[in-house]
């Protein structure tokens, strides 16, 4: 008969009080409001305060964002800073310093949708702080590049390529000389 | 008693108590030869056919180690061991350093010397040599590859073409002899009616792999061999590419010339060819005399053209097998050292090009002598000579680059692999070239130089000089570079380029005979080896010498000392270890979880 009324043999809960009620209409409810209470300015401040919520929420987002894809900056100094104290001489801490210098950028370019997943929102402009995230990796990858260009192991010059060019073959063929004796 | 051939016999009493081949003393000419490739099965049989010899050795070595051996033993203990060992093995091994070395010595004799141990595998009296009627005074001359089977011929044995003359002069007829080299069976022998005043191998082979040569005789026919249609066929297909040069010391005039056509003669011979004049050079008989003349091994390998300089900048070696050393004297400085004044002597080099006859390059020393050996590698030459004003003997260095290549200095061509510096060149591109050249002091005499060679040409070249001494000394080619400064630049040190002193030094350990003498040294031969970073030396003289020399010491190959043991420990070690934490690092996931 009523809803919420627990008295149901069928049930087998006899005093089982059920409070969660999803209708806002004040006829339904078997149970009266408290005192002062009007159902109608509950709903509104709801609302505001969810939209609050979640203004406040995707503005954090944001600004998380943002802070995520300026986070190589500092990393693009670091390496800059190390790789200045390896040295121009090809030596295994210059070599592994390289490698880290390259990979690292390499390996945060693969995994940019991983990094600004917890920041999804339907509010949230992620284009910008991506671009400037991948815009640091690409000069991280480039301080790598030239850092490798300056231990001479980029084929930059001639005498990389042509050490490599077997002689030419001579198309005339001379012999003789002094008569056997 | 003294044989025909040049080796000696004790008899008494009518029984032969020793006999010694004292012919090797005096080996003319000098060529190698493979060993056939080792089969399959072969060696099981031999085990099994010798059973009762395997334990006879076995036995003995036993009673070497229990020290109760009788001397007898213990010499029979030797020799089974130097019998056993794998450098006397008889068939082809992995690095190449087992050869057989192919030698004609001057009573027409033919040795073949196994190179790990030196004894004769087998030694050939050539019939055609011999004293006879037909032959007053027979003389071998030289000794050739002549077919070499690898890609088409695999089933038969390599050969060896030994050329030689009926008698002392140049219009002797000739004699020419096909010996197998496997077994020392002559295989054909010909006397054709011509002489024999040079033998020019060609580049070619045919499908037997025989190399074609061309023998030429005092009246400039070149007659072919082997006298096939096939041959004439490739002949003819290079008809134009082949050139013959002569050097006449006497009148001090070399000519150049190149194939014509068939011999004009009564008797119609397509084996015959006929020379045509193209180009001469006479050297001014009153101030210059030609004294030694030296050109570059045919079968040499040069494995890169450009050579890197510092500050990555690169120079092409002018690398043509066609160029001719030539030394000349003064006439009056011709004959022995202090003979002459400084102001009457002194030496003019010559590096001509012996297709087109173009002197590439010309030097002259004042004041230096002969006489003058030579080594002609790659695009360089170092020559030995006397300097008469200062009392010393000299070497001298010269480089040759091909300067028209050098405005090739764009990357991108290169990486797109638009240049053309691998097409093939020809010696009428005239080419501009630019020598450079050093001269050091040194102080031994000389008696013979040769520098090493090897598989791919890519380790750096020595030069193994034979002193007066009768030793071998083993000299860095970088001590021989004409880049050397007194003062070299950081770039230049770490280039390698030492600092320049008036003489080559003379390192005592660099000596490749150690303690030992090759008596009466007069030449030497390296053959290259399988590996590359080794070369095998022979010197000859009235000894035999030969060695295995790694110039810039064996970097591809494990020192003989390396563990494997440790080795594949170390990686069972590890592979455990890995699975070990592995399943721990598991475990103590799974804790986790179920915390």
């Amino acid at each position: 008969m009523d809803k919420g009324k627990g008295v149901m043999p069928s049930n087998g809960r006899r005093w089982a009080v059920d409070f969660s009620d999803n209708s806002t209409s004040p006829s339904s409810r078997d149970v009266p409001d408290p005192p002062g209470f009007s159902r109608a300015s509950i709903d509104q401040d709801d609302s505001t305060l969810s939209r609050q919520k979640k203004d406040a929420e995707s503005n954090w987002k944001a600004q998380k964002a943002w802070e995520v894809a300026q986070a190589p900056f500092k990393n693009l100094l670091m390496m800059g800073f190390m790789m200045w104290m390896a040295g121009s001489t090809v030596h295994l801490f210059s070599i592994g310093i390289t490698f880290s210098a390259l990979w690292q950028p390499i390996s945060a370019l693969q995994s940019v949708g991983k990094i600004f997943e917890p920041y999804k929102d339907s509010r949230v402009e992620l284009l910008g702080p991506k671009l400037l995230f991948i815009a640091l990796n690409l000069g991280g990858l480039a301080l790598g590049v030239w850092k490798l260009n300056a231990l001479g192991l980029l084929p930059t010059h001639t005498s990389d390529w042509v050490s490599s060019l077997p002689p030419a073959q001579e198309v005339e063929y001379s012999g003789g000389g002094l008569n056997l004796s | 008693m003294v044989m025909e051939d040049h080796s000696l016999l004790l008899v008494q009493q009518g029984e032969i108590v020793w006999s010694r081949e004292d012919g090797l003393a005096s080996v003319v000419d000098v060529t190698t030869s493979e060993l056939p490739v080792q089969k399959e099965g072969v060696s099981v049989a031999k085990v099994e056919q010798n059973l009762f010899e395997w334990l006879k050795g076995h036995m003995l070595k036993l009673k070497g180690t229990l020290m109760i051996a009788s001397p007898d033993d213990l010499a029979a203990i030797q020799a089974l061991r130097l019998r056993s060992s794998e450098k006397s093995k008889m068939t082809r091994d992995h690095n190449g350093f087992r050869k057989l070395l192919i030698v004609l010595t001057r009573a027409g004799k033919v040795f073949a010397l196994h190179t790990g141990d030196g004894r004769v595998v087998w030694s050939m009296l050539l019939p055609s040599l011999r004293k006879s009627e037909a032959c007053e005074n027979p003389v071998g001359l030289h000794i050739y590859q002549w077919q070499v089977p690898h890609h088409h011929a695999l089933d038969e044995n390599p050969s060896v073409l030994v050329v030689g003359r009926c008698g002392p002069s140049l219009s002797a007829p000739s004699v020419l002899s096909f010996i197998d080299a496997y077994t020392g069976m002559e295989l054909k022998s010909l006397s054709p009616a011509h002489t024999a005043a040079q033998v020019i191998p060609l580049p070619h082979t045919d499908s037997t792999e025989q190399r074609l040569h061309l023998i030429i005789d005092d009246n400039q026919h070149a007659y072919l061999y082997p006298r096939t249609p096939e041959a004439i066929d490739i002949l003819k297909h290079e008809f134009s590419n082949v050139y013959w040069y002569s050097v006449d010391a006497d009148n001090g005039v070399i000519r150049g010339h190149a194939l014509k056509s068939n011999c004009v003669q009564e008797a119609v011979d397509e084996y015959c060819f006929d020379f045509r004049d193209l180009w001469s050079v006479v050297f001014p008989s009153e101030s210059e005399k030609i004294i030694a003349t030296m050109t570059r091994k045919a079968n040499e390998v040069v494995h890169t053209q450009a050579k890197v300089m510092t500050d990555y900048d690169v120079m092409y070696k002018y690398i043509s097998k066609n160029l001719l050393f030539v030394a000349n004297a003064a006439p009056k400085a011709a004959g022995e050292i202090g003979t002459v004044i400084p102001e009457e002597a002194w030496l003019v080099i010559y590096i001509l090009d012996t297709v087109t006859g173009r002197i590439l390059h010309r030097m002259t020393h004042h004041g230096c002598q002969g006489p003058v050996h030579a080594v002609f590698s790659e695009n360089w030459v170092v020559y030995h000579y006397f300097n008469l004003r200062a009392h010393r003997y000299e070497m001298s260095v010269v480089e040759i680059y091909d300067q028209s290549r050098a405005d090739n200095k764009d990357v991108w061509r290169f990486v797109l692999g638009k240049h053309n510096l691998t097409s093939p060149i020809s010696s009428y591109s005239r080419p501009e070239v630019i020598a450079k050249s050093q001269s050091y002091f040194f102080t031994h005499s000389v008696k013979a130089i040769e520098a090493t060679s090897t598989a791919k040409g890519i380790t750096s070249k020595q030069l193994l000089i034979g002193t007066i001494g009768d030793q071998v000394l083993a000299l860095d080619k970088r001590f021989l570079d004409p880049r050397r400064t007194v003062n070299p630049s950081q770039a230049e040190k770490e280039d390698g380029i030492i600092p320049l002193t008036d003489s080559l030094p003379i390192i005592p350990q660099s000596y490749i005979t150690h303690a030992l003498k090759v008596e009466g040294l007069r030449g030497i031969v390296t053959v290259p080896a399988k590996l590359e970073s080794t070369s095998l030396v022979f010197v000859y003289g009235v000894d035999l010498f030969f060695t295995q020399i790694a110039p810039s010491r064996t970097y591809d190959s494990l020192t003989e000392d390396f563990s494997y043991a440790l080795l594949l420990l170390t990686i069972v070690a590890l592979v455990a270890a890995i699975f070990v934490t592995w399943v721990l690092s598991e475990r103590k996931d799974l804790q986790d979880k179920w915390r």
